[in-house]
């Protein structure tokens, strides 16, 4: 991998007030990874997704995103919110949803041409979410919504997807739906995904951040076929090492190395 | 009602008021559209009150330093655009500030309001008419500025549809999107000022919030998206502020109360019946 990285993490720290909340945050996300940001709640993922996108500036080191600050790159960047923070009765339709995604790549003044409106047809295509593009978004099934904000995240044809908790509260069958789904994507575009969930994401994830305060990488290792079916796995098991200790600063050598 | 459409022909001010509640609502059902779905009823609330003090600058100046062409209206366009600006400042660049200065607004422009009236001999009795709307002093020179506010606001509309709707539905995506959220925002906050300004004759800067945020809330449940939202609300605040004249010009009471109370029973109504379909299906 000779590419320059996707993502670039220097020396961050950031707080709220005086209150820190990340530490010495060090890493690279190369291109067409599909990293897992895992971590206890309150230990500042959201908070680094939001450095990422340059919603909050570091307090001190640097974040690039494709070599530039995140406020200049970050049309390149596809994101996807928590759903809780939307409100539910708000009067929009999937295709009005989607279509927010291509704000940044059409004129500010007048109506989304046609082109905006196929590439958002083709980013609900890809969701398999296309048959929903006339339905208010308040009727949607969780899952439904997710796919939704997934192809509002595609529309503006980023090259790396942000997603904050796409799984959370949804049933099992759907997580592995939308697991497949986020797989596929990954073939094309690097994704950098928030998660509560370390189980099911390292079926498909080849690299999990632990963010608490500081970040810690995890080895994501391939287990040899035959002691995965000593687990009974529909899939390859991949191995992820969690044995730093969280209330302390992570060991020497904590992060993974090629 | 045969009595009402009587007096209609007979008379040039009730054709005036109708046509002044008529426009009043096409403008407050379409920004109200986005006050309600963007939950800023408090905003408006601190604008309509702010209003008070334009107008009472605007009759002091007027009949105390003899500037015959500066109206009572023009004071309110005036104070209404600049708590616009200041709450959309605050917002910016305040933090937890913004909710200080929405009420300190309010409340600064009424006391502005009342000061000069106060100082204003003569003028007393006006006070009452600004708070509760008196919809049949509408004068055409104040229609055809009725008619230029709808202009304004219908073409802004038409114009940032698109922006205005995801500001309002999700403002932190809609930044990363490379829209200018703080400016769009400021712009919705002045639509909503000019909207205001239109409502002021028709049910007075305390009534306000009722006719902004009733007639959306009514047709709320009704629509799938935010242009269905704006039609159907400024269809039926058409309705209502009509409906209302003729009320209270039949049973001789002020417009503005018999129309508010209007929307409210409609708004109850409607959300009983509603309830009662969900229990059903």
């Amino acid at each position: 991998m000779s590419a320059a990285p996707a993502i670039r993490v220097r020396d961050l720290d950031f707080a709220y007030g005086r209150q820190p909340v990340l530490q010495d945050v060090h890493f690279d996300v190369n291109v067409l990874d599909f990293v897992s940001v895992i971590g206890p709640n309150g230990g500042g993922k959201s908070t680094l997704l939001k450095l990422l996108l340059g919603l909050l500036s570091p307090r001190r080191g640097t974040v690039e995103v494709f070599g530039g600050p995140p406020s200049k790159t970050r049309l390149k960047l596809g994101y996807m919110p928590q759903r809780v923070e939307l409100d539910p009765r708000f009067p929009v339709t999937v295709m009005d949803v989607t279509l927010m995604g291509r704000l940044g790549l059409r004129p500010t003044l007048g109506p989304y041409r046609r082109r905006d409106r196929a590439a958002a047809l083709a980013a609900l295509e890809a969701t398999g979410a296309a048959d929903l593009r006339d339905r208010p978004f308040s009727e949607l099934s969780g899952g439904q919504r997710q796919k939704v904000l997934i192809a509002r995240a595609l529309a503006g044809e980023p090259e790396i997807l942000l997603l904050d908790e796409p799984t959370a509260s949804l049933d099992p069958a759907v997580q592995d739906d939308l697991y497949a789904l986020l797989n596929r994507l990954n073939a094309t575009r690097t994704i950098l995904m928030v998660s509560h969930d370390v189980s099911m994401v390292s079926r498909f994830v080849n690299r999990v951040l632990c963010v608490n305060r500081t970040c810690v990488e995890h080895c994501v290792t391939e287990i040899p076929r035959e002691l995965s079916l000593l687990f009974d796995a529909r899939e390859d098991l991949r191995l992820v090492r969690h044995d730093h200790d969280h209330t302390n600063h992570p060991p020497a050598g904590g992060a993974c190395h090629d | 009602m045969i009595e009402f459409l009587d007096a209609l022909g007979r008379h040039a001010f009730l054709r005036h008021a109708l046509l002044a509640g008529v426009l009043a609502s096409i403008a407050s059902g379409v920004v109200g559209t986005y006050v309600v779905t963007r939950r800023i009823t408090g905003i408006a609330g601190s604008l309509a009150h702010a209003v008070l003090g334009g107008m009472g600058l605007a009759i002091w100046l007027r009949t105390v330093h003899g500037w015959p062409w500066l109206t009572p209206l023009h004071g309110a366009v005036f104070a209404a655009l600049l708590g616009a600006v200041i709450i959309g400042v605050a917002r910016t660049r305040g933090g937890d500030r913004e909710d200080t200065v929405i009420s300190a607004l309010w409340a600064v422009g009424m006391a502005v309001g009342v000061l000069f009236l106060f100082l204003t001999p003569g003028y007393k009795a006006d006070l009452m008419t600004y708070l509760f709307g008196n919809i049949v002093m509408v004068d055409p020179e104040t229609l055809r500025l009725l008619l230029l506010l709808d202009g304004v606001i219908l073409l802004v509309v038409a114009l940032f549809y698109d922006p205005l709707l995801a500001v309002c539905y999700d403002e932190e995506f809609a930044r990363l999107r490379g829209v200018r959220t703080d400016a769009v925002f400021t712009l919705l906050l002045l639509l909503v000022a000019l909207t205001i300004v239109t409502l002021i004759y028709v049910v007075g800067v305390v009534l306000v919030i009722a006719l902004i945020s009733l007639p959306v809330s009514t047709v709320g449940r009704f629509s799938r998206r935010l242009w269905q939202m704006m039609l159907l609300a400024a269809a039926l605040s058409s309705v209502l502020t009509t409906a209302g004249l003729a009320l209270a010009y039949a049973a001789d009471l002020p417009a503005g109360a018999v129309t508010i109370l209007l929307a409210a029973l409609v708004y109850v109504l409607a959300s009983a019946a509603a309830a009662a379909l969900r229990r059903r299906a």
